[in-house]
């Protein structure tokens, strides 16, 4: 056991080891966009939750109405969280698909004839 | 938009001869192609380049599709005219109506050919918009609320937009703004509606008749004494149940554009070219503000 002579571990750490940091590093700034996106929509739907279920006396609305809307409110709060979480996903699966593809570009480009180069990109 | 009406016209001089001055009369007649425009915008918004064949072939049937689905609503809406003419079905009756759309169909796959990821998107279409269909139906007359109103417009207008923005993209990435989109122009059509419009090409007396769930009729029976009226089996204080969607008309406006500025958002993240689509977006956000 051991590590490989020094010589040999900067094409590791620029092949494997760095690709895997930019990914992590992605990975962190998705999870930190939902946790901010999740706060902003529980922002908004408290103010908006609250405000239908409080009796408004000058429209007369009766507690009932309340509810409706707050019924309603909650459930687009659900729907919004739900499109939240999958939006995020996409957008790391995206992002991913970059590194991917950008880190399928530099391996090619130690192969010198031109038959064999990659001529597709990742429809993703 | 010259070269898909050039097609259109030439699909149609190779149709039936039986069949034919009931689609002249049905095609010809000046429409928006609004629909193929998505299927353009959004391959632009992916690609460069020229549309390819299979992209005109595609914007050609889901034109084919959309009126078969206009069809289809003028005959259950009992609606005598579209876009100030005579609908089909008043014309040709309605027998030759229901053959016509069936006729429309079958020749929609035909000129798909091998496009088997085309023929998939619009199969999904046909049973989507069937099933919105009858959901629709049955939800009628029913104190529903805003989130029922997005469950229904995005399978039935929604669907039509995703299937175009599939179709344009190839990818599946713009699934979500085609349906914003298609969520948008359903919401802009029902405001539009209310305020008594012909932009859209139809008036709303036949939803606030039958008890359809339109973006102001949703907002209007949160309050419990409107939605008494809108359930009310007879169909009783129309008019008044009217002026109460007029009165939402602004909270309906504001909840589109909202909507709008999702499907920007939605455009920002996943296209290449974002522009076409937002343009798309501005286009169909007018529709309600005329």
């Amino acid at each position: 056991m051991g590590l490989p002579p020094t010589g040999q571990e900067s094409p590791a750490i620029t092949d494997f080891v760095l690709p895997m940091g930019q990914a992590m590093v992605i990975a962190a700034n998705r999870s930190l966009s939902y946790w901010f996106g999740l706060a902003q929509i529980l922002e908004n739907h408290q103010a908006l939750m609250a405000q239908s279920l409080v009796l408004d006396p000058t429209s007369g609305r009766g507690p009932e109405s309340g509810r409706l809307t707050a019924a309603d409110e909650l459930r687009a709060l659900l729907r919004e969280v739900g499109e939240l979480a999958v939006r995020q996903a996409r957008i790391l699966q995206s992002e991913l698909s970059d590194l991917d593809e950008s880190l399928a570009q530099n391996f090619q480009q130690s192969d010198l004839s031109g038959s064999y180069r990659r001529r597709w990109r990742s429809k993703i | 938009m010259n070269d898909l009406r050039e097609r259109i016209a030439r699909w149609i001089a190779g149709c039936s001869e039986e069949l034919r001055e009931a689609l002249e009369w049905q095609f010809l007649a000046g429409s928006k192609y609004f629909r193929p425009l998505t299927i353009f915008s959004c391959y632009r918004a992916v690609n460069k380049g020229p549309i390819p064949e299979q992209i005109m072939q595609s914007a050609l049937v889901i034109e084919l599709f959309h009126n078969v689905s206009l069809i289809i609503d003028d005959i259950v809406d009992r609606s005598p005219t579209r876009r100030g003419r005579a609908t089909m079905h008043t014309k040709f009756g309605e027998l030759q109506a229901l053959m016509t759309s069936g006729y429309i169909v079958a020749e929609g796959y035909l000129q798909l050919k091998d496009d088997l990821a085309g023929i998939a998107l619009f199969s999904e279409l046909m049973k989507r918009l069937g099933v919105a269909e009858c959901m629709q139906w049955r939800l009628r007359r029913q104190p529903l609320g805003i989130e029922d109103w997005r469950k229904v417009a995005g399978e039935d207008t929604g669907s039509m937009f995703e299937v175009c923005a599939c179709l344009g993209d190839r990818s599946g990435r713009l699934r979500t703004f085609g349906g914003l989109l298609g969520l948008l122009y359903h919401g802009c059509d029902d405001v539009g509606d209310v305020k008594g419009l012909a932009a859209l090409g139809g008036g709303g007396e036949e939803d606030l008749r039958d008890g359809i769930l339109t973006l102001p009729a949703a907002l209007a029976i949160r309050d419990p004494a409107v939605a008494r009226i809108f359930c009310d089996p007879e169909g009783r204080n129309l008019a008044e149940l009217g002026r109460h969607f007029v009165a939402k008309l602004p909270e309906a406006e504001s909840y589109l554009d909202k909507i709008a500025e999702e499907g920007r958002t939605e455009a920002r993240l996943f296209a290449a070219d974002p522009a076409p689509l937002i343009a798309l977006i501005e286009q169909t956000r007018q529709l309600s503000r005329y």
